[in-house]
This record gives C-alpha cells, sequence and structure tokens, in this order.
C-alpha cells in the first residue's frame, strides 16, 4: 500500500513537473528570451530602461532613445542597442548610437553609465539567435568632435566623405547626382 | 519625400541615428540635407522587418520586468529539493549559461 502510495505520489510529481515545462504563458516565454538573449557580463544586472528616450544640451544637444539599459550590481549603466539585419556583425553606426544614448543617459540623470556596450544582432528570421557583440564606445570628446563636423558639413564649409562599401552606392538613391567614381561607372553603363 | 526642416543646426537636438548616418555616408547625409530622405520601397520592406523585430525584442523585455524581480524564474524542482540556497544559484548559472544557450530552439 504504502509503495503504491509513493509510486502514485512521484507520478503526480512527474506529471506536474511536466505540465510546468511543456506549458508556458506568453509571458514567460517571452521572458525567459530575453535572459537567454543577454551576454553572459550582464547575467546578475537588472533591467531598467526600455525604449526610453534622453536628452542632453550641453556641451551639445543631442537626443537619443535607447532600446535597453541594465544596471550592474555595481551601480554601473551599460546599454544594449539591438539590430536587425541580415549581415551578422556591428558597425561603426552602432557604436555611434550608443556612444550618443551615453552621452543623453549621463547628461540627464547623472548615473554613470559604462564606457562599452553591447549590440545584439538578429537576422530579421523568425527563429535566428541573438548575437550579443562587446563594443568599445566613443568617448564625449569624440562624440562632439562628429557633432561640429556635422555642422561643419551641413553648413558646406568643409567636403564630405563618401561610403566604403560600394553595395552601399549601388542602392543609393542619389547615385544619379553623386560623383563618387563607382556611381560615375554605374551612370556610363 | 520627406524634407529637413530648416532650423539651425546648433538649435536643434540632434538624434544618434542622424549622427550614425555619417559612419555609413557623409555624401548622402548632405543630399538628404538639400533634397530630403529618400527610401526605396526594399529599404521600406526591410524597416518594416526591423520594426517588428523591435517589438518583440521590446516585449521580451517588457516581460522580463513584468516576473517580478530580476533573476527570479521557474525553479521548480531545486527550490523544492534544496530550497532557496546557494545550490539553487548555482543550478540557476547553469540554465542561464549553458541549458538556455545549446536549447534556444526550444523557446
Amino acid at each position: 500500500m504504502t509503495t503504491i502510495a509513493l509510486l502514485i505520489c512521484a507520478v503526480v510529481v512527474l506529471c506536474i513537473a511536466l505540465i510546468r515545462v511543456l506549458w508556458r504563458s506568453p509571458l514567460t516565454i517571452d521572458a525567459q528570451a530575453e535572459r537567454a538573449s543577454r551576454p553572459e557580463a550582464l547575467l546578475d544586472a537588472k533591467l531598467v530602461y526600455m525604449e526610453k528616450l534622453f536628452r542632453v544640451s550641453s556641451p551639445v544637444r543631442l537626443v537619443a532613445k535607447l532600446d535597453r539599459a541594465y544596471r550592474m550590481p555595481s551601480g554601473l549603466i551599460v546599454l544594449v542597442e539591438f539590430k536587425s539585419r541580415w549581415i551578422n556583425r556591428p558597425f561603426m553606426s552602432d557604436v555611434i548610437q550608443l556612444s550618443v544614448q551615453r552621452m543623453a543617459v549621463q547628461g540627464q540623470t547623472g548615473q554613470a553609465v559604462a564606457s562599452y556596450g553591447y549590440v545584439v544582432v538578429k537576422a530579421p528570421s523568425k527563429r535566428a539567435p541573438q548575437t550579443a557583440y562587446f563594443v568599445e564606445l566613443m568617448s564625449d570628446a569624440e562624440v562632439i568632435a562628429l557633432v561640429r563636423r556635422r555642422e561643419e558639413l551641413l553648413a558646406r564649409q568643409i567636403a564630405p566623405r563618401y561610403s566604403m562599401s560600394q553595395k552601399m552606392c549601388r542602392k543609393c538613391a542619389f547615385r544619379l547626382q553623386c560623383d563618387h567614381p563607382s556611381s560615375l561607372e554605374g551612370k556610363q553603363r | 519625400m520627406k524634407k529637413r526642416e530648416k532650423v539651425p543646426q546648433h538649435d536643434r537636438f540632434i538624434s544618434a541615428t542622424e549622427l550614425a548616418q555619417m559612419a555609413r555616408c557623409e555624401k548622402l547625409m548632405v543630399f538628404e540635407d538639400l533634397h530630403g530622405s529618400r527610401i526605396s520601397e526594399r529599404q521600406q520592406q526591410a524597416m518594416k522587418r526591423g520594426l517588428i523585430e523591435h517589438e518583440k525584442f521590446y516585449r521580451e523585455g517588457l516581460a522580463a520586468t513584468s516576473n517580478g524581480v530580476e533573476g527570479k524564474g521557474p525553479r521548480f524542482i531545486s527550490i523544492c529539493v534544496l530550497g532557496a540556497f546557494k545550490q539553487t544559484q548555482v543550478f540557476r548559472q547553469f540554465r542561464d549559461l549553458v541549458w538556455r544557450r545549446r536549447f534556444i530552439w526550444l523557446y
């Protein structure tokens, strides 16, 4: 009798465990996906900001909307930028975005933000995995220099640089107006 | 075709996206300032796909924070057997570092 009772208890516990494992609410699935997508270094961090806009007025006027910010146990904020693209790597444009976000968060909140961040890249297909890349961010001085350069470019005070990517030039909507050598070849064909 | 407002650069807030464009092509940035942005149909579709993925990324983050305090998760069997001790922490680390990464397709 005791053995049968023990067996029944074991079966009941196993059934409950199976139901618990096999059935998960969408909320739990999403929460677990977030946890699984985190870089190892952020496993003990707390997710504190999502899709939040930050502004800073001095020394330059910047506005940035960050995808995610985590607070480490030490209190340091670490930024994460999400990118949906076929090429599985971060680009300089991602580093610039994160660097501007860092200046904006620091400027608005006074909180210390890490000089590094993560770019999470995922191919735009349903079951593609997310890959997190560690990136070193630009300093505040470098961001300010970039802002100043942008102002000079738009004021036509200096000549702009061309894209390094021929593929980008081929797809550009302004290739017929551009005087870049690769776009000139396209016009001649 | 969107034309950029002619507000003096030093008066407006520059977005992270606008600055990031400089890493792609400065010439394009100048063209868009003169003529407005031109987005092809293919780029529009890519942007739509990107928005869907961003929405999913946001939902996952939201679910993680609505599950209560960070670090909590279902730890049914280990809690039942061991209670909330250091050993449970070890199991949780194994789950996060090994199990979930190997079997991400299950989620």
